[in-house]
């Protein structure tokens, strides 16, 4: 196919990493059964999929594999397609794309801002704690939310990406990290008896406002500390064939973007592999970018406003069939890597691709693309949902099911109070 | 209530309910508020419609029931409730919520304005009178309702991240135009556009680490202990210096030529030259002085005077048919001055921090000193670049391959082809073999290009030493180990807390101090630790506005700061300051000090901030135009000059005190040679703005001509009549629309079969739960279609087909009122001033406190604004009365 990137990398990733210290890190773990799903990762472009090339015409395991899909084919005992999901508290426009993981429209949290905290946030805190990094979050975001109502910003260079997970700082670099770490907490000491003395000066609102600034300062110092914790802790390594090439092979490794999308994706396996996280989400961006591809006249933005004319739609199909593409070649390294108990990667991760944007050409928040794999669920069917008028069966109905999964027990998300256990278990 | 622009209330639906009125009885308002619907869909809202119930004792006199039932139920009542507006029954009770109270005022507001009912076929029209007598009662009730109640105050307002900014600016006297390190901070949110509203604004673990960090970074510059005045240096360069090529066969990979002194290129003897012959705005390929680079740019922070000899060439008299060049004759050549901060920031590509610092207009023929002064810090190196060049080097092989066919050669790639055996190659390359001996390129181009002679930087030049900055925080005092640490703990945290303390409030950060020195740190790194410490604290990072439960007005330093947070989106200044020590801004004189910062070069803050936040200008950019269609948006920077258009053109009414309703008309703006060109105007040349005059036939004037608005308020592709008249109700009637319901599922956009976008409307329209709104939405968009997605006037549209329909932007406002085109509906605006100055005014008073507006607030703008109306709308006026009003001295 013409469209495609001109750069073939991913290779058997497993090799090239190995654990030092690895166990002395999960020594204080909680143990956990054999079988249990830890991970989580999520993948989002930013103005979704065309819904023509995404949804099955059939229900069922038989479902003709949908045009833009049509790379994951190999992959479609170990995946589920949803048709009708959305999240009924969200309205349309461009700020849609930002509320996939918590079905919760900015403006509506004013009070409870609370309400924004988003699915792989909340799994974080169940399952990063253990790990050097809660949750990594790659590209361009926005769909990230924090318990405070925060968006969460992300990494976008690869090397940066690669750094932190894997190059151990110096013996200096350590040194001074230390001492900014202990210089930063001590600041915060100081700063808090000024937090404190304000707040008795103020009243109703003002206090409650500076609340948010003590809470950041007890998340700071939480921050500090467990980057202390595991400044003296080895990063497991990993070779950087993954940004720089394999030395036996002369294809440059394209870090710009589109063409990083498949270094972003070895990396995230690495993470996994490694137990750097066990939460990653990765956003792929909007804006109007002209994409590389042959075939592409006009930027992505321009495309999806496309009007239904057949040119334009089969040059956005150019692009969103990359990104399938790109996550088909993920969910193979996801099963073909084993993680630290012997067991494909895929099998203890939660793997959604899907986005808050459900049809970019008329900025609709409602049948939302959604594709699930991984994670131990029931796989290989595209259900449809019955839409009732504007309704269709909520998304937050989904996450439950997901966060069952991790073994919490919550039986809401957003306000949806059902799940689809009967359909994935 | 709407009429005033004050976009606050929560949004109201179907069945809102008006809370704590009668057990029992749960009377529904609604109204249908055609331009006055809100914001914030709330699904939760949504909730069946109320029971009915019954009205006898609600005290709402007969005749005002009885209108309400004959000209509004049939819409708003129990079976129907367009524009999701619900009007069953008044509430008798006068405990009325916010919500409630808002809902009736926009119904007032929509009668007074003669929009409701809506004059259509089969709906039954009052009389004059009855409506006025239910107005007239409604307008009493609501008084009474709305009586002696105080709006909610300012919640504690964090420093956004332009306040931030030019606080540590004037806190520490750092330069923030070459260095902003705050440029990862996430984005503040935004209540209605404006960034600085304490409800909305949010702070993040991330965010308060990196004020840490930050502001670590900021001191760093600002204290310089134990150094040495830099010396003053001068480097000298010649064009021969730059990374030019000397001699090719070829056009090298960029036209950058090395012409030496008698030489053979040098025809005409003025040899020792660069010759740039192609670039563009954001230049991917610095010319710069490799010499320079070698030592590491510029060897200190400090002020550097950059001058360089530099003329144009062949911008007419090249003689050549080249499309590229036909611009050259409107504009001149023009020369850009780059910063890269760093020697790794002159890659190719690497344009990122790059920092455009000037751009002249370069003379034809005799060269021409250009000097500028610019502060550089340590490593910067400075280059050159033809900021208007013709887009690439393809454009010289073009003119040379139609106008100098005799001296191409063969291309290395042609070359490999050719050796490859490919036989097209292979003759190709033999017959431009016979070129061989013939002059080169080089001798005969003569298309336009840009030449650089001289480059001399000298520098860093300090006023006086210990810099500035320094002095600021511990005057002379070079050694660290003798600042006194109580002395600078207390004179720099009243700066940075806005307001005088007392020792014992910040003797612990003295003591942090000590404690560090005793630690083992030294004096300065106690020091700077410290003052990142008072940089830290939520006294500093949040404007600290007293205790509201205690006392309704400010005290006069938390006036001061709300004043210049105003006008300056920072601290106050020494003067200010001082009259807030001394009780020195009470009555008139809080205006004589509000004249005297509107006069201050700092009020620029006001007008961009302002301007961006009022108008969403600072959405441009994020929905960036096609680059293939409207290529001079980005060859010519527009995006640029459209903010600095609408910025000179406030600044200047804020200065003259000119009125606002040039604002939605004007028959001047400011305009330099690009922006005239793309308005089609002509006599306009260069890179400086000054004042032009329009004509009618150049379809200008007032905000709705300027290229900012007409571009922000389409999508980089297309335009859309919705967004745009969306953009007019909110910003300049004040009347944001509400979103679509969430049962209506938005159409999607089918290009194929309709032509315009009009037609597309039509089809929108023909849904019934569309109509309603758009016939509100849509007429001001429609008289904008005059104008393509980057602001370039159009009487026809250019289709892909190749059909050109011409424009039709003719409407009809739901008042009945017609127009044929955007002049005809400006003056529609027009006829509606009192209204526009009431929308400003509210937006004003929004920006100047942080909070959005109220219902209570309204009276006190109705009140500004006819004060301003009587004066001559005069915008300084105006916002001397913002400053002037109880609302904005009050908590």
């Amino acid at each position: 196919m013409t469209g495609f990137p001109r750069r073939e990398l991913l290779r058997g990733l497993g090799i090239a990493v190995a654990l030092p210290g690895f166990d002395s890190l999960y020594a204080n773990s909680v143990q956990e059964p054999a079988n249990a799903v830890r991970r989580f990762v999520c993948v989002s472009p930013n103005y979704g999929m065309n819904p023509g090339g995404f949804f099955p015409a059939e229900t069922g395991s038989s479902y003709r594999m949908p045009a833009l899909l049509e790379a994951l084919q190999p992959h479609r005992d170990a995946m589920t397609l949803f048709t009708n999901l959305d999240h009924p508290g969200v309205g349309g426009g461009h700020g849609c794309s930002n509320t996939f993981l918590n079905g919760v429209d900015l403006k509506n949290t004013k009070d409870n801002p609370q309400r924004l905290l988003s699915l792989d946030q909340l799994l974080a805190e169940k399952v990063g704690r253990t790990t050097r990094y809660p949750s990594l979050l790659l590209g361009s975001g926005g769909f990230s939310w924090s318990r405070a109502g925060i968006r969460l910003p992300t990494q976008t260079d690869p090397v940066r990406v690669f750094t932190n997970l894997f190059m151990d700082d110096t013996a200096k670099a350590k040194q001074q990290k230390r001492q900014f770490l202990s210089e930063d907490s001590s600041i915060l000491d100081v700063v808090l008896q000024d937090a404190k003395s304000l707040r008795l000066r103020l009243a109703g609102s003002d206090q409650k406002k500076l609340d948010q600034f003590l809470t950041s300062i007890r998340e700071v110092e939480q921050k500090l500390q467990r980057q202390a914790e595991w400044i003296d802790r080895r990063k497991p390594s990993a070779k950087d064939d993954v940004i720089r090439g394999r030395d036996d092979d002369d294809t440059i490794v394209d870090l710009q973007y589109p063409y990083n999308t498949s270094v972003m994706y070895d990396l995230m396996v690495l993470a996994l592999q490694t137990n750097s996280t066990n939460v990653i989400c990765y956003g792929h961006p909007g804006g109007n970018r002209l994409f590389p591809f042959d075939g592409i006249t006009l930027g992505y933005h321009s495309l999806t406003h496309h009007g239904k004319r057949p040119e334009l739609l089969k040059e956005l199909s150019i692009i969103e069939r990359f990104y399938a593409s790109q996550f088909a070649t993920f969910l193979k390294s996801m099963k073909e890597t084993q993680d630290s108990d012997g067991r494909p990667l895929l099998d203890s991760t939660v793997v959604l691709f899907g986005s808050g944007m459900g049809n970019a050409s008329s900025h609709s928040s409602r049948n939302l693309p959604v594709l699930l794999s991984g994670g131990g669920f029931k796989h290989g069917m595209h259900h449809r949902f019955d839409r009732k008028g504007r309704d269709g069966r909520p998304l937050g109905d989904l996450f439950v099911s997901v966060l069952q999964q991790f073994g919490i027990e919550q039986d809401q998300f957003s306000n949806d109070n059902g799940n689809l256990n009967h359909l994935l278990t | 209530m709407s009429g005033t622009g004050i976009p606050s209330r929560p949004m109201r639906r179907q069945g809102v309910v008006i809370a704590h009125v009668h057990a029992g009885l749960v009377p529904a308002l609604a109204w249908i508020a055609l331009a006055l619907i809100h914001p914030a869909w709330c699904p939760e809202r949504s909730i069946a419609a109320p029971p009915k119930v019954e009205s006898e004792s609600n005290g709402v006199p007969e005749h005002v029931q009885e209108y309400f039932q004959q000209f509004c139920h049939r819409c708003h009542g129990e079976t129907e409730q367009k524009a999701e507006r619900r009007l069953d029954q008044f509430p008798a009770d006068q405990r009325l919520d916010q919500e409630a109270v808002g809902l009736l005022e926009e119904a007032l507001d929509a009668m007074n304005r003669g929009e409701m009912p809506p004059r259509k076929k089969g709906v039954p029209q009052p009389t004059r009178q009855k409506s006025r007598a239910v107005t007239q009662w409604m307008t009493d009730y609501l008084r009474a309702v709305t009586n002696g109640q105080k709006s909610p105050s300012t919640v504690l307002r964090r420093l956004n991240r332009y306040e931030y900014v030019r606080t540590m600016r004037d806190l520490l006297g750092v330069d923030i135009n070459v260095f902003d390190p705050t440029d990862d901070f996430p984005p503040d949110a935004k209540r209605h556009g404006f960034d600085n509203n304490g409800e909305a604004l949010t702070l993040s673990d991330y965010q308060l680490q990196r004020y840490v960090e930050v502001a670590e970074s900021y001191l760093e510059q600002a204290i310089n202990f134990d150094r040495l005045r830099p010396k003053t240096s001068q480097w000298s360069y010649s064009g021969k210096d730059f990374n030019g090529v000397l001699s090719y066969q070829r056009a090298p990979v960029t036209w950058r030529l090395i012409i030496p002194s008698g030489s053979q290129a040098d025809r005409m003897g003025q040899g020792d030259y660069l010759e740039i012959g192609h670039g563009q705005p954001s230049e991917r390929h610095p010319n710069f002085v490799q010499d320079f680079v070698r030592r590491g740019g510029v060897p200190a922070d400090g002020w550097y005077q950059i001058s360089i000899k530099a003329a144009a060439a062949n911008r007419l008299d090249h003689g050549y048919q080249h499309v590229e060049f036909d611009r050259y004759l409107q504009t001149r050549l023009k020369l850009a001055l780059w910063i890269a901060p760093e020697a790794r920031l002159l890659e190719k590509n690497a344009s990122d921090q790059r920092r455009l610092a000037q751009v002249w207009d370069l003379p034809d023929g005799e060269p021409e000193v250009f000097r500028t002064r610019v502060w550089l810090r340590k490593g910067a190196i400075p280059f050159v670049s033809w900021a208007n060049g013709v887009s690439s080097k393809g454009n010289i092989r073009r003119v040379a391959e139609k106008h100098h066919p005799q001296v191409i050669r063969a291309t290395q790639t042609q070359l490999d082809a050719a050796q490859l055996g490919d036989p097209e190659f292979k003759s190709l390359v033999a017959k431009l073999a016979q070129n061989k001996d013939n002059p080169l390129l080089s001798e005969v181009y003569h298309g336009p290009r840009v030449r650089i002679w001289k480059m001399d930087i000298s520098g860093p030049v300090h006023d006086q030493w210990p810099p500035a900055n320094h002095q600021m925080l511990f005057g002379k005092q070079m050694d660290a180990a003798q600042v006194d640490l109580d002395d600078l703990v207390l004179r720099f945290a009243s700066r940075a807390f806005r307001r005088p303390v007392q020792p014992n409030e910040v003797e612990h950060y003295v003591r942090f101090m000590r404690d560090g020195i005793k630690a083992g740190q030294t004096h300065e790194q106690a020091i700077k630790l410290g003052l990142t410490a008072i940089l830290t604290s939520p006294r500093f990072l949040y404007l600290d506005e007293g205790n509201e439960e205690a006392d309704s007005d400010l005290e006069s330093h938390e006036l001061a700061t709300r004043l210049s947070y105003f006008l300056w989106s920072s601290m106050p200044d020494e003067a200010l300051t001082a009259k807030a020590d001394t009780g020195g801004l009470k009555g008139k004189q809080l205006l004589t000090s509000a004249q005297r910062m509107l006069a201050d070069p700092k009020a620029n803050a006001f007008v961009e901030h302002f301007t961006d936040h009022w108008l969403r200008i600072d959405k441009l950019g994020s929905m960036p135009p096609d680059p293939k269609a409207f290529e001079t948006y980005y060859k010519d920077r527009l995006e640029i000059f459209f903010k600095q258009e609408t910025r000179l053109f406030f600044a200047d009414l804020l200065r003259e005190n000119g009125a606002i309703l040039n604002l939605l008309d004007s028959d001047y703006s400011f305009l330099n040679g690009e922006l005239a060109q793309h308005y089609g105007v002509e006599g306009v040349v260069g890179e400086e703005f000054r004042k032009v005059a329009f004509q009618p036939q150049h379809h200008r004037g007032g905000l709705l001509g300027q290229g900012s608005v007409l571009t922000l308020t389409a999508n980089g592709i297309e335009t859309s009549p919705v967004v745009r008249g969306v953009w007019v109700m909110e910003n300049i009637l004040g009347t944001p629309p509400s979103p679509p319901p969430p049962d209506v599922e938005p159409l999607e956009p089918d290009t194929r079969g309709a032509v315009t976008v009009r037609e597309q409307l039509k089809k929108h329209r023909s849904v019934a739960a569309c109509a309603d709104c758009h016939s509100r939405i849509d007429p001001a968009g429609f008289a904008l279609e005059f104008y393509d997605p980057i602001g370039g006037y159009r009487s026809h549209y250019r289709s892909r087909a190749g059909r050109n329909p011409p424009v039709d932007g003719s409407g009809e406002l739901v008042s009945g009122e017609s127009f044929q085109n955007e002049r005809d509906f400006k003056q529609l605006l027009l006829a509606r001033k009192d209204r526009f100055t009431e929308a400003l005014t509210a937006k004003l008073l929004a920006y100047a406190i942080g909070r959005e507006l109220t219902f209570q607030d309204q009276a006190e703008v109705k009140q500004i604004a006819a004060e301003c109306a009587k004066q001559g709308y005069g915008l300084r006026d105006l916002v001397l009365g913002v400053v002037n009003s109880r609302i904005f001295q009050q908590r």
